[in-house]
């Protein structure tokens, strides 16, 4: 006999659980004192939803499913945010609860919370373990299912009474043949429908989107783009799904995205879609992108077709496979096209806004310049997260991802202080490469507490805080849309972020220069040290473009100042 | 807007049940009758759902539901008239 809870983590190391982020308490003690013995690292956590968000840097880099573990009532409830960030992200998670004991539960006992009814809407499976029988056959449920079809959250919730009662001990359990869930073949038909669409269109382009990192289908969606020479853009889950600096990948598409890409979509006659919801962030009003343009949808998630787009074919399974089989029909039947003089117009598009951007940034700090900057003086592996905010967009304009997977952002649910507990999850899963949080000072201070686990751990996150003393978003919105009646966006200069950083055990530099930015960077990443930099960067700046909401991708609004009209006709200054 | 009807074989627990209908509700379907009958040696719930909505949404709740491992099949038939 065994207690419960000791076969279960000898589960979790049979399947590769490596640590887990969490915080321990009354209902989840006994697993706690199972880990005691164990060789699974626990990171002690400062806050739960600090630990959901690290399981999700930590999956999105080991590409498995991440444990987070709380108490019961507001342990668990504390998780909630960062598994609906998982949910909107398609992150594999894996919650693991303590919950009260079988008999107080429906009592509103201390600490009870319905924790299983609270997330059920935003995971994948959720579920209290009432026999100690299945404890353990219910984690290999729930941690595979997290990983398998579209990577998802999924929650185990465990009375304390179960997690200790005595149970046989357990051999050589399989996930129960519904948590199977395998990617159904690719349809010869609609593989031949796709193809001749493909060879058909005069201006495709390849949408590339979340689906492709962990479907791990970059090289056939570079493969593709270059037998076909049509430009690659990419939704934001999806802006490390292709090296940025490959000649055919333009950048981000969508509201904030780049103009070049926002370009090619308007001028497409048809748009491959690949692993992406199509979500109103990226492609704008869908009855504007259905007009004009057919669609090829590619996901492993067949509701995902119609959901929001018509496509005038969909393939349903593992982008991979799909977009192997796909190569290698066209392959067979058509010949390599030719270089498209529109590739280079776009480009041209792109470099005009980088040029009138840096331009115009010589004398002071401004954001997206340091972006650039630093971007020049990273390693191409380094991994990125950022916060929520105006410099989350920055970071999607400048940033130019040169490794799969190595861009971490809360994309679906937009969560301020993402971005720093992300870090820290990225660090654990990947603890020789540069890991980078740009944040801002808005979202550090939500969850800046991380610090302290980056200073316990020493697992070396670096962060710069684009500290503008404002919800600097916020802020634009109600500037463009709100007459300028700034209403509580604005931080007064009491707050000091390098003395708060230094509280934490991480050192904490203000700095004031471009300079001084390399400097301090080069020295950290050399020396793998963490360290928290503060750059003063101005509340008036504006991102741009911006495609207003509600509008189609053509209503793209430039920085004031710059005219392309020469280069495309339908884009206007802001 | 079409009117139609989903069979379902699900799992016999309430959570399950729930999100069925959470996912009815974020499909912005209403729902006409339900009716949940235990099959089996009792492991299983059939379902029998009539509910109305627009006819890209009435899919998408059909292939949405193969997404979760509560649900063993799901089959939708529109009904006329
Ligand atoms: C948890 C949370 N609360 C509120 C918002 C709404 N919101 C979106 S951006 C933003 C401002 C973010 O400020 P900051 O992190 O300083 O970034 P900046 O825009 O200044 O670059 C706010 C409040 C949000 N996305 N997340």
């Amino acid at each position: 006999m065994v207690r419960a809870v000791d076969a279960l983590i000898k589960q979790m190391t049979k399947m590769g659980v490596e640590c887990i982020f969490g915080i321990p308490g009354g209902a989840n003690m006994p697993f706690y004192d199972a880990l005691y013995d164990s060789d699974i690292r626990s990171y002690l956590m400062r806050h739960e939803q600090q630990a959901a968000h690290a399981a999700e840097g930590y999956a999105h880099v080991a590409r498995k499913t991440a444990v987070c573990s709380g108490t019961s009532g507001p342990g668990a409830t504390n998780l909630i945010t960062g598994l609906v960030d998982a949910w909107m992200d398609s992150v594999p998670v894996l919650a693991i609860t303590g919950q009260v004991v079988r008999a107080f539960m429906g009592t509103d006992a201390f600490q009870e919370a319905d924790i299983v009814g609270m997330v059920l809407p935003h995971t994948k499976y959720a579920v209290t373990v009432m026999d100690s029988r299945r404890l353990v056959q219910e984690f290999v449920n729930a941690y595979t299912v997290a990983m398998m079809g579209r990577p998802g959250p999924t929650l185990l919730d465990i009375p304390r009474d179960v997690m200790q009662e005595e149970i046989d001990g357990v051999e050589d359990i399989k996930p129960e043949p519904i948590f199977v869930q395998t990617p159904p073949e690719p349809d010869v038909h609609s593989v031949m429908e796709a193809a001749k669409l493909i060879i058909d269109a005069e201006k495709p382009v390849i949408l590339s989107g979340g689906g492709v990192i962990f479907s791990g289908a970059t090289n056939e969606v570079l493969e593709l783009a270059e037998f076909i020479n049509a430009p690659i853009v990419t939704t934001t889950p999806g802006k490390s799904s292709v090296p940025e600096d490959h000649p055919l990948v333009l950048g981000v598409v969508g509201m904030h995205g780049r103009v070049e890409s926002d370009m090619a979509i308007v001028d497409s006659d048809l748009v491959i879609c690949v692993g992406t919801r199509l979500s109103d962030r990226a492609i704008g009003p869908p009855t504007e992108f259905e007009k004009n343009r057919k669609v090829i949808h590619i996901d492993i998630d067949a509701s995902e077709f119609g959901k929001n787009v018509k496509p005038t074919v969909s393939l349903s399974g593992d982008a991979k496979q799909i977009l192997r089989d796909l190569i290698d029909y066209i392959k067979h039947i058509a010949a390599k096209k030719p270089k498209s003089p529109l590739i280079n117009r776009l480009r041209e598009i792109g470099e005009a806004y980088d040029e009138f951007m840096l331009e115009q940034a010589t004398s002071k700090i401004t954001s997206w310049r340091a972006i650039w900057l630093l971007n020049k003086i990273l390693p191409p592996d380094t991994v990125i997260t950022t916060g929520v905010g105006q410099h989350q967009m920055w970071a999607q304009l400048f940033w130019k991802c040169k490794t799969p997977g190595s861009f971490i952002s809360s994309s679906g649910l937009g969560t301020m202080g993402f971005g720093l507990p992300a870090a820290f999850g990225a660090k654990a899963a990947a603890p020789d490469r540069p890991v980078v949080n740009l944040d801002g000072d808005g979202s550090f201070l939500m969850t800046c507490q991380t610090l302290a686990c980056i200073s316990d751990y020493n697992l070396p996150v670096i962060t710069v805080i684009f500290d503008n003393r404002s919800l600097g978003m916020v802020r634009q919105w109600q500037n463009m849309f709100y007459k300028q009646r700034y209403k509580d966006v604005e931080y007064t200069d009491r707050t000091d972020l390098v003395k708060l950083s230094e509280a934490f055990g991480v050192e904490g530099v203000r700095v004031e220069s471009y300079e001084e930015l390399e400097k301090v960077v080069k020295q950290a990443v050399r020396e793998n040290t963490a360290v928290t930099i503060d750059l003063p960067v101005g509340k008036e700046e504006m991102v741009f473009p911006m495609v207003p909401p509600g509008k189609w991708l053509s209503e793209v609004k430039l920085p004031p100042g710059l005219e392309l009209y020469g280069k495309v006709s339908s884009v206007h200054p802001a | 807007m079409v009117r139609f009807l989903v069979y379902i074989l699900l799992s016999n627990n309430p959570d399950a049940i729930a999100k069925v209908m959470l996912l009815v509700k974020q499909g912005r379907l209403t729902l006409d009758g339900a009716t949940f009958t235990t099959t089996g040696d009792g492991s299983r719930l059939s379902a029998i759902l009539t509910i109305n909505g627009p006819s890209n949404k009435a899919e998408w709740f059909t292939k949405k539901l193969k997404n979760f491992p509560y649900f063993y099949q799901a089959y939708m038939l529109p009904l006329t008239g």
